[in-house]
């Protein structure tokens, strides 16, 4: 026995960069990868870590001292550095007990669907990180394991749910059948929904606002390398750095925020090999059911709303972070609030005035939220070992997910009044928007002047006609030297998919 | 060397699980010379006139519509890809927008 103990004591002992990826690699064996393909993975997954690893310091050596110089400046408190959604995933994947989280998913799923409770298949295996998180920060405050698990199983029976009632709006929205959101995010619109009842009653949030033009004239500030440079000069200036050294901060922010979403890409693909697995295997399961497919909430990100929303916000939260007193936050990486705006986009079927007020409204509480919850993720970074916190500071996100959910939750079960009866209250209003949704006209239809233009719902959206291609004999297709032309691309070809093996492209060119 | 462009919201996570499945899908047919890449949305406009083909997950918008039809971009639809049902209809897709470019 004390054989067995001392051998799991030094697996877990040996660190999450070595541990987690060994784990992949037992999961990907069992999922029936090849062995070339689950050494890849777990090892890209390894690099992944030590990747995060490196730009979460660099951006805390870079930007901590300058905040800290701002703070006095202003007479501020922010010693909380923002590594954003990114940054808080990297760190709860290398949590211990993360890849418990994929079996109780597709559990709960398969449950609900057999009893259709649900008609949502859950395919999206990314978004299992916020389950751990959520299991993370009840943890913290009740350090009982089970009361973790109970919270994050309750979230993703929400998010099924939530899953089945915005199911009909996403198609108005998006023109896409039979997909919808079940994610996390979108619960936040159980906060918003009795804000967003009020606006009702305000004539000029009643109609339809084209928000392409807007979208065109400040989408470059979007952009995360731009943004970052931008965070950085002002940092730099507050800080009363010189202009030399403002410049250089904000080459430096300008990179972090860069690489940021490059390293998360490394996550991506060592996870979804285990993703392909588990949705292969509820597929199976369900084939022939009528269900919704389940997906992350980039299916939204063609509405132009959800940009001009986000990108109007970064400079609101920038002030607010300076105003609000108590905040210790300083936005950085997390600085787009992708955890209010799906929310918004959903609850006000894409109305721009209403999501713009909406976000105003609510950013403290993002930012209240992250500065409450701060503690939390700078002990996880530690006990993972996957940041180094320096004592005085600390790490968050400025835009944390669902803090109205996990507040609550997690409070309630150490036993706080205040805390149940709010639970009480969200799981009310929960029913609420779960009812009202289901009743609500389409977002197409919503607003009164009614000539906004629904989207047309196709399905022949590829500008190219397959006729008859087969896929089973494509083998070594090359296409290298193919040339993209200007011809019209209206003529049929037809392509059989069973001679395209060792097919070469790589002399392919477009003709400017 | 053919180029094709994937992205999503953050070009981190959705738009990275289709580009492995395409390079995956290549890679077993042996197929080469196709450069797979992800991005998110923010700064697909100034790069998509860069690739061949755009394999969407999210309906393009009017400014990205427009960059496609000015460039003859072959624009795909990745979503059969993304869910997994069906995802032979994508890949046609490709396939098909690939051999045009060759001839």
């Amino acid at each position: 026995m004390d054989v067995l103990k001392t051998i799991v004591n030094y697996v877990l002992n040996l660190g999450a960069p070595v541990f987690v990826p060994l784990i992949m690699f037992i999961l990907a064996t069992i999922a029936g990868l090849k062995l070339k393909k689950s050494v890849l993975a777990a090892l890209t997954l390894g690099v992944a870590f030590s990747g995060m690893t490196l730009v979460v310091n660099y951006m805390m050596d870079s930007i901590s001292p300058a905040a800290k110089a701002m703070s006095k400046v202003f007479h501020l408190s922010l010693n909380a550095i923002d590594a954003g959604w990114t940054g808080v995933a990297a760190i709860t994947w290398s949590y211990k007990s993360a890849f418990l989280f994929f079996p109780l998913l597709l559990a709960i799923n398969f449950i609900m669907l057999t009893f259709n409770w649900t008609k949502t298949l859950n395919v999206d295996m990314w978004n299992v990180w916020n389950k751990i998180f959520t299991y993370v920060v009840v943890l913290y405050f009740t350090h009982n394991a089970f009361y973790g698990f109970l919270v994050a199983g309750l979230q993703i029976v929400l998010e099924l749910k939530a899953g089945d009632m915005w199911q009909r709006h996403i198609e108005d929205l998006t023109g896409m059948p039979g997909v919808t959101v079940p994610h996390f995010v979108t619960l936040f619109a159980v906060i918003l929904q009795p804000l967003n009842k009020l606006l009702d009653f305000i004539p000029a949030m009643n109609r339809p606002f084209d928000s392409a033009a807007l979208q065109k004239k400040i989408g470059v500030f979007g952009d995360n390398t731009v943004m970052g440079a931008i965070i950085g000069v002002l940092l730099g200036f507050g800080a009363g750095y010189s202009v030399s050294g403002s410049l250089n901060l904000a080459i430096e922010a300008a990179t972090a925020m860069t690489l940021f979403p490059m390293i998360s890409k490394l996550f991506m693909q060592a996870l979804s090999p285990i993703a392909d697995a588990m949705s292969d295997f509820m597929k199976k399961h369900f084939n022939g059911r009528e269900f919704f497919i389940g997906l992350d909430w980039p299916i939204l990100a063609g509405r132009n709303e959800l940009w001009v929303t986000v990108v109007i916000l970064v400079p609101i939260m920038l002030i607010f972070a300076m105003i609000l007193p108590g905040n210790t936050v300083l936005p950085f990486a997390g600085i787009i609030n992708l955890s209010f705006v799906v929310a918004a986009l959903l609850l006000t079927g894409a109305n721009l005035l209403r999501m713009l007020v909406l976000g105003v409204i609510t950013t403290p509480i993002f930012l209240y939220g992250a500065t409450y919850f701060a503690p939390v993720i700078t002990n996880l970074a530690r006990t993972t070992g996957t940041v180094k916190v320096r004592a005085g500071q600390q790490l968050s996100w400025s835009t944390f997910e669902g803090p109205d959910f996990r507040l609550f939750f997690a409070k309630a079960f150490t036993g706080e009044w205040w805390a149940i009866a709010l639970v009480i209250l969200w799981l009310l209003g929960f029913v609420w928007l779960y009812i009202d949704q289901n009743k609500l006209k389409l977002p197409s239809q919503r607003y009164t002047t009614g000539n906004s233009s629904p989207v047309s719902v196709t399905t022949t959206t590829s500008n190219i006609s397959t006729a008859d291609v087969n896929l089973d004999d494509l083998d070594g297709l090359d296409f290298g030297t193919t040339s993209h032309n200007k011809k019209a691309t209206s003529e049929k070809q037809a392509s059989n998919l069973n001679d395209v093996d060792n097919m070469d492209f790589s002399h392919a060119s477009k003709q400017k | 060397m053919a180029k094709i462009i994937v992205a999503c919201g953050s070009g981190v996570a959705s738009s990275e699980l289709v580009v492995k499945h395409i390079s995956d899908f290549f890679e077993d047919h042996h197929i080469t010379g196709v450069e797979v890449e992800a991005t998110d949305f923010k700064k697909l406009p100034d790069i998509l006139a860069n690739y061949d083909i755009y394999v969407w997950i999210a309906r393009p918008s009017e400014e990205i519509q427009q960059i496609v039809d000015d460039k003859n971009i072959a624009s795909v639809n990745g979503l059969p890809i993304f869910t997994g049902q069906k995802p032979e209809i994508s890949y046609k897709a490709i396939i098909t927008a690939l051999k045009r470019m060759q001839s």
